[in-house]
């Protein structure tokens, strides 16, 4: 169920008045875990059965990860509850493309041929296993204990404004909220609704009109494209992918904190960084920490020195790559950015440090939007003639009609993404802050771009989230 | 001031009646409205389209398949009280600021002039003779009818028209393929008319 369907939007404020109702910290958690486990339910009706009965495994586990069980134990409990929740991320995600590859590479000598299971992937089941191994993790460091209930640890689990595309949550992170959610008070409904209303008009008045023109580029023959329409889609998209997945972040954080809950950041401004490294600092930062600090880490970190720190980081990214997607192009995306990040420890970064700050930010951009030709192309065949056609090498150029939103959002979009990155941007923050007058007509043109939204939401048929495909 | 924050009782109470207002008229609109569709709740204009309502069956395989969410969605998204006007207010954002058509079916011409396709393909595809063989066609059917109303007192009365597009050609025919020759749309009308005066003549019955 998508944040901005009809049926959520006329439940939602049914299950929250009955959340507001509810008195006491059992009746708050259970309205809640039921609403979750249902809004799961509606999308994916056998996986969620899958992933109670894996919830309550770890739960399980969760009491022979810290003292006093002896540390063998814990380490074996902490093995077995990470492969499980990871076979459930191979079973689902990667069994088909490891099969296929291994079909083609065994094909020469006459291998049997495994067969494929076309399992369809549950929605959010990447970001849901990542959060879960948070929970294993966390207790065998003793970062935090196990959960005090069954109950909350399936709500921490299944905590519907997060569950199908992130903020990742860390269960350190959030185990005091859980354990008791917090009181609401006018301000959590205030902020929260108005979260939600930036979301929807990023998602629905950005996104999606860039989407539709996006899908068109990449589904032409890449050698038929001319550079001006390859750019314009390329660009389209750098766009799209932002607003669509910080939407849903703002979403997400914004129905939190209706419902009294804070969740972490996930987006800060990510196109106005000045380096690689600054870019994964400030995109999808979820996935960023919890790599750093579940992955990274773990593989020695910057302590090995620097050939193992190019190493680790490499690790790091190919596997965020692969985790987007079974596909060697997202495999290729990592690799790329991860190669990005040597090159800003070798060099880059001080090197554009000393360009200044226009053509840092043109230079990250350019890398990062290469980066997203990579993401974007349906395989490594129409990658090359795409890249070729952005640096005008395509042969017989065709005209594209190009729709009429699409330059408006665009400049819209580029606007909204680069303003931060200008002088403008400090004394408007300065100005929003003081000026009450200002504050009252961003509410207003909020709840504005809500109702627009709305009314897009109703009348254009749906399209998904980009990252519920991961 | 603190009476009125969140936790107070009586302000918790009238923020969830607020709340419940949507859910409530929705609700209303899926049970009652299809029996009685005078009653439902409708906040905008009339929407002209029709949507086929795809079967509610709650079932584990429509369940795990996915069309009882689908079909479930679907009506919740017609009983939504504020469709029609949220329809409007985009449509009416999409053509002014782009001067794009969210319907699917109406053509834009030359001076933002609007027609259904149906009556710019009909237009575009007369053949010389059509107006006649249409008349023939649909003349009789018209005098039963007449026939009809006059064995139980009353006049039955047809106008013929022409359409938008043979009005006002110069809109819209170079908007889609039009294969019509030009004397072949204009023929059309007058056939029809002859042939509808011959009989109303014959019949005695007025016409306007």
């Amino acid at each position: 169920m998508l944040f901005y369907e009809p049926l959520f939007l006329t439940v939602f404020p049914a299950v929250y008045a009955f959340y507001l109702l509810a008195s006491g910290t059992s009746a708050r958690k259970w309205t809640l875990l039921v609403a979750s486990t249902l809004f799961y339910l509606w999308g994916e009706p056998i996986f969620v059965l899958v992933l109670l009965a894996s919830t309550a495994f770890d739960y399980a586990l969760s009491f022979h990860l810290s003292d006093p069980t002896p540390l063998q134990n814990r380490r074996l409990a902490l093995t077995a509850g990470i492969v499980g929740n990871i076979a459930i991320l191979t079973v689902y995600k990667y069994a088909d493309f490891l099969a296929e590859n291994l079909n083609l590479a065994l094909a020469p000598f006459g291998a049997h041929r495994i067969a494929l299971l076309h399992l369809a992937l549950p929605i959010g089941v990447s970001f849901v296993v990542f959060e879960k191994i948070t929970y294993l993790v966390d207790t065998y460091r003793g970062t935090s204990r196990p959960a005090a209930t069954f109950h909350d640890y399936c709500l921490f689990v299944l905590f519907f404004p997060k569950l199908l595309a992130g903020p990742i949550l860390k269960y350190h992170e959030m185990k005091d909220q859980i354990a008791k959610p917090p009181a609401i008070e006018w301000r959590d409904f205030a902020t929260g609704f108005l979260r939600f209303a930036r979301g929807l008009g990023r998602k629905l008045l950005i996104a999606d009109p860039l989407g539709a023109f996006v899908n068109q580029v990449f589904a032409a023959d890449p050698a038929s494209l001319s550079a001006g329409a390859a750019w314009l889609g390329l660009g389209s998209f750098t766009l799209q992918i932002y607003f669509d997945f910080a939407g849903y972040s703002d979403m997400a954080i914004g129905l939190a904190r209706m419902l009294g809950f804070s969740l972490k950041e996930n987006f800060d401004t990510p196109y106005v960084a000045r380096s690689m490294t600054e870019f994964w600092r400030r995109w999808h930062i979820s996935l960023t920490t919890w790599i750093r600090d579940y992955l990274y880490k773990p593989l020695g970190g910057n302590r090995g020195g620097e050939t193992r720190t190019y190493v680790n980081l490499w690790i790091c990214f190919l596997l965020s790559g692969l985790w987007h997607g079974a596909s060697w192009n997202f495999v290729l995306w990592g690799a790329y950015n991860g190669l990005f990040l040597t090159l800003d420890r070798l060099f880059l970064r001080d090197a554009l440090d000393r360009c200044g700050a226009l053509i840092s930010t043109a230079v990250t951009l350019f890398i990062v939007m290469i980066g997203w030709a990579m993401f974007r192309s349906d395989s490594p065949a129409h990658l090359l003639p795409f890249l070729s056609a952005l640096f005008g090498m395509s042969q017989a150029p065709l005209a594209m009609e190009i729709p009429a939103e699409v330059p408006f959002t665009l400049v819209l979009g580029g606007v909204i993404s680069l303003l931060p990155a200008t002088a403008l941007y400090s004394p408007l923050i300065r100005a929003y802050e003081q000026q009450s007058w200002l504050r009252a007509l961003t509410m207003a043109a909020l709840v504005i771009v809500y109702v627009l939204a709305i009314a897009r939401a109703v009348t254009v048929p749906f399209q998904p989230f980009i990252y519920f495909r991961f | 001031m603190t009476r009125l924050t969140l936790s107070h009782p009586l302000a918790r109470a009238a923020f969830c009646a607020f709340l419940l207002l949507l859910p409530l008229a929705s609700a209303w609109n899926l049970m009652v409205a299809p029996h009685h569709p005078a009653l439902a709740i409708r906040i905008g204009p009339k929407l002209g389209g029709v949507t086929y309502d795809m079967p509610v069956i709650l079932s584990w395989s429509a369940l795990r398949d996915g069309s009882f969410q689908k079909a479930a969605s679907s009506r919740v998204t017609d009983a939504m009280p504020v469709r029609p006007l949220l329809i409007r207010i985009n449509n009416e954002i999409v053509f002014e600021l782009f001067g794009e058509l969210t319907a699917p079916h109406v053509v834009k011409g030359a001076n933002g002039q609007l027609i259904e396709r149906s009556y710019l393909e009909e237009y575009c595809s007369r053949t010389e003779g059509m107006g006649t063989k249409f008349a023939a066609d649909i003349l009789p059917k018209l005098r039963d009818i007449q026939d009809y109303y006059r064995a139980h007192g009353a006049v039955f009365v047809y106008v013929v028209s022409p359409s938008k597009a043979a009005h006002l050609p110069e809109y819209f025919v170079d908007r889609v393929p039009c294969p019509s020759t030009p004397d072949a749309r204009l023929i059309w009308s007058p056939n029809m008319s002859a042939c509808s005066d011959k009989r109303a003549s014959a019949s005695s019955i007025p016409q306007a």
